[in-house]
């Protein structure tokens, strides 16, 4: 058997179901301290009954007025702005709006595939996974993760919360098959309402790549589908004539004896545009990421492409 | 046992295909994250490693195997064990001639090459008079040339007897088979036929379209001018099939006479009639297709036996007549002197103790008063006898009142010229005649001239008696000896030409071989083992070619 180039070497199946323990230290304290003043960037705000820093354009109990309107038999005379009767002798009351915390849901494709790559998938997805939580859980945003393989778990804010997603994040293993649509489901009764959920993923998933956001979707929530591959995945060199097995399904494939490069970047290009397209439609924000890309990179893609943003609310 | 042992060399032939095996397995293998995309580029797919091992490990047994097949088969591998005892029956009757006879002998050769060399085969053919003509034997060389000798015949199979000659040939042996080339027209199969061997058929030469002649007669009709006068008679008959326009042509001599066209449908039969008046020895019937009257082509006729048919009109000789008489008897000499006067070659004298038991062929006998105590074989005219093997029983002896003329058959060839009615008859012998026989003179007393009989047993009897009646003495005698001589040796009247049977030209096939439960509508021709090996391999090597260029084999 000959293995794929050296820069992107495929990893055995004990490897491959290795656990992210030996390297634990997914998010550092500086970076943890760096993503503090970021927030998560929502378009549907979501619903809660529990207070958060988040100010939602639904009317509530909230400190910040956002309008006025003429007071009418019933409202709460707590809420009559004086100030605004002393200069316009009109009885006007103040509207607030509610504030409400962000539902992150991090849903994490734990394959046999996401073990490919330098550092894997999986490892670069986790850092990204913890990133996006160490955010939420710094704005009091929950954070409900779900995996192929650990199932879900949803964790409050604090350092507390953030601890024990890292935690789960650390033990995830790359086994098995791809089945994003089934993880999608279980977010759904994981992450308890409406909110932002980012499927980070390969997405070789056999049922159809958009298959999980659709779901999402369906569901409510706000959507980012970032896409995690290694660069032998987007340039696989060196395979004419080879036949190739996948790694998840065992399936085996052979390859024309040359041109397979060639042919393979244009198969690549029209495959990635057509994901493009297909998330454009489903209002799914993309956002692809490199095994190879620094985490600070990925962080200003992050920004760059409306999943992240300075915080606007202290 | 193989015939060809040196070609097992070929087995070499197995190294390259394990080399080339070898060298496939050599894979370039890679693990991918998924092949999802590569799916657009890639020739083939399978569904797992260990499924396309197998296919592999299958691949590789099928290509040995059908390389040691094809070796094996070059080699005529021939078993040692006892084979089966066949007797072929090849059906010879004239509706297997013209194109059928071709296909007739191919599909023999067809049967010996492909039964196997421990077949032992005896062929028979069906004729008219079925005959074993060769075998058994396991030589094809030998059985090829015996179904070279076989003959078409003009006339039908019986193809009964033949089977039971075929069932009788093979009989007692530990396989025996009865094995039928025909072409269905099996008109002597029988529904209820039984034979111990397992009896198989093989059709050659269905469905053909034929139109030919199955009877051609000429005679001379009732109101001719002179003996050059006949009228020919033709029917014509036709296979199943549509209408069609046939052309009849009559010859004399080779001179065309005259022609008609008519169209005859499938099944039918048609009769033409002629008026001729030609002296000629030869008369000839000739049947060809013409073009329909669309203009189309005419069509195909399948035997050409059928289509021709000639009758001699040359006349009889005179027959030698073979008096039997007692050398007492007065009116012999009579009789003598008529038979002479009638034209008879030769007049040779018997007692009735002496008189011959077969009569050979031109040759009449002629009883006067006391026949022999045998049955002659031949035509005997019996002249007033009275006792002794006659045909006829014996009702009274008429004398006075009862030898008066009751009727006579004016018009019958035994009395063309004779004037019975003013002759004297004092004495005569009345006779009671059978169902089938002819009465043509009756006194009030009985009947006393009939005719009956059919072929050599056909016969005459004149019961008036010579001495009693002024007859002998009349011109009319010898007259009517002269027409009962023309009567039994053969009449100049009619003559009929020799035709196939209807059921030949016809091709009516035979309701037994289309439905008897013994019989198969075709024949299963055993394949030989050798054959068998190298279809075997071919289709391996084919299932192999597939495997590779799907990729399911690579």
């Amino acid at each position: 058997m000959v293995r794929i180039p050296e820069e992107t070497p495929s990893r055995g199946a004990a490897e491959d179901e290795a656990e992210l323990g030996a390297d634990a230290d997914l998010l550092g304290p500086e970076m943890t301290a760096r993503l503090s003043r970021l927030s998560l960037l929502a378009r549907r705000l979501p619903t809660s009954r529990r207070r958060g820093r988040r100010r939602t354009r639904r009317l509530g109990a909230g400190t910040d007025a956002i309008d006025k309107r003429a007071y009418v038999a019933g409202d709460d005379v707590r809420r009559i702005d004086w100030s605004a009767f002393a200069r316009f002798e009109r009885l006007l009351v103040r509207i607030v709006a509610d504030d409400a915390p962000l539902r992150l849901g991090l849903l994490i494709d734990t394959s046999g595939s996401m073990a490919f790559g330098s550092p894997s998938k999986l490892r670069q997805a986790a850092r990204v996974a913890a990133g996006l939580a160490a955010v939420a859980v710094g704005a009091e945003d929950t954070v409900a993760l779900a995996s192929l393989s650990a199932g879900g778990l949803r964790v409050g804010a604090g350092s507390r919360g953030l601890r024990r997603v890292l935690g789960t994040l650390s033990q995830l293993r790359a086994t098995g098959g791809t089945d994003l649509a089934k993880a999608a489901r279980s977010m759904r009764s994981v992450i308890g309402g409406r909110g932002l959920c980012v499927v980070l993923s390969d997405l070789w998933d056999p049922a159809g790549p958009l298959e999980a956001a659709r779901t999402l979707r369906l569901a409510g929530h706000d959507v980012v589908l970032a896409r995690v591959l290694c660069p032998f995945e987007r340039h696989p060199a060196g395979l004419d004539g080879f036949t190739l097995e996948d790694h998840e399904t065992g399936g085996l494939l052979d390859l024309p004896p040359q041109g397979v490069l060639e042919a393979y970047a244009a198969a690549f290009s029209e495959y990635e545009a057509a994901l493009v397209e297909g998330a454009r439609e489903l209002g799914v924000t993309w956002l692809p990421i490199g095994t190879e890309e620094a985490f600070d990179t990925v962080i200003l893609r992050a920004l760059t492409s409306g999943v992240l943003s300075a915080r606007s609310v202290a | 046992m193989l015939m060809r042992p040196w070609l097992l060399v070929g087995l070499v032939l197995i190294v390259p295909v394990l080399i080339a095996f070898l060298y496939r397995s050599r894979d370039r293998l890679a693990t991918v994250p998924s092949i999802m995309l590569f799916e657009r580029i890639a020739h083939s797919r399978m569904k797992n490693r260990a499924f396309r091992d197998l296919i592999r490990r299958f691949s590789f047994i099928a290509c040995l195997a059908a390389v040691g097949a094809l070796v094996l088969a070059a080699a005529e591998p021939r078993g040692n064990g006892r084979g089966r005892s066949i007797a072929l029956i090849v059906d010879v009757s004239a509706s297997m001639g013209g194109d059928n006879e071709t296909q007739l002998r191919e599909q023999v050769r067809r049967v010996l090459r492909q039964s196997t060399g421990r077949d032992q085969i005896s062929l028979i053919s069906a004729g008219r008079e079925p005959r074993h003509v060769f075998g058994p034997s396991r030589d094809f060389s030998l059985l090829d040339a015996a179904v070279d000798d076989l003959t078409i015949e003009r006339g039908e199979a019986d193809l009964m007897t033949a089977l039971r000659l075929g069932d009788a040939l093979v009989a007692g042996s530990r396989r025996p088979r009865v094995w039928l080339v025909t072409d269905g027209g099996a008109s002597a199969v029988q529904r209820e036929l039984e034979i111990a061997a397992p009896l198989r058929v093989l059709r050659v030469g269905a469905d053909r379209d034929n139109v030919g002649i199955t009877v051609f007669a000429a005679r001379a009709p009732a109101d001719a001018v002179d003996d050059d006068e006949r009228e020919a008679l033709v029917t014509v008959v036709a296979s199943a099939g549509p209408p069609r326009p046939v052309t009849v042509v009559l010859e004399a001599d080779g001179v065309e006479l005259d022609r008609r066209t008519l169209m005859i449908a499938g099944g039918d039969q048609e009769e033409l009639s002629f008026r001729v008046r030609v002296a000629a020895e030869r008369l000839t019937a000739r049947l060809r297709p013409a073009a329909s009257p669309g203009g189309g082509a005419a069509f195909e006729d399948g035997l050409s036996s059928d289509d021709v048919a000639t009758l001699s009109l040359a006349r009889h000789r005179e027959p030698i007549a073979h008096l039997i008489a007692a050398e007492d008897d007065a009116s012999a000499w009579f009789v003598d002197q008529a038979l002479r006067a009638s034209g008879a070659r030769e007049v040779v004298r018997h007692t009735p103790a002496d008189a011959p038991e077969r009569l050979a062929e031109g040759e009449v006998a002629v009883v006067v008063g006391r026949a022999p105590e045998h049955r002659i074989d031949g035509p005997t005219l019996f002249l007033d006898a009275r006792s002794g093997e006659l045909p006829v029983r014996v009702s009274a002896s008429l004398e006075g009142e009862a030898t008066q003329l009751l009727s006579i058959d004016a018009d019958h060839a035994l009395t063309r010229g004779v004037d019975l009615d003013g002759a004297t008859i004092n004495a005569a012998t009345a006779v009671d005649l059978g169902d089938e026989d002819e009465s043509v003179v009756e006194l009030d007393g009985g009947t006393v001239v009939a005719i009956g009989g059919a072929g050599r047993q056909r016969w005459v009897y004149l019961g008036i008696d010579p001495v009693g009646s002024d007859v002998v003495l009349r011109v009319a005698f010898p007259v009517l000896i002269a027409n009962a001589l023309a009567a039994l040796s053969g009449s100049t009247n009619v003559t009929v030409a020799p035709t196939l049977p209807a059921r030949e030209s016809s091709l009516i096939p035979s309701d037994a071989l289309a439905d008897a439960a013994v019989l198969a509508e075709s024949l299963p021709l055993p394949s030989s083992f050798p054959f068998l090996l190298a279809l075997g391999a071919g289709l391996l090597l084919l299932a192999e070619g597939f495997a590779f260029y799907r990729g399911y084999a690579r």
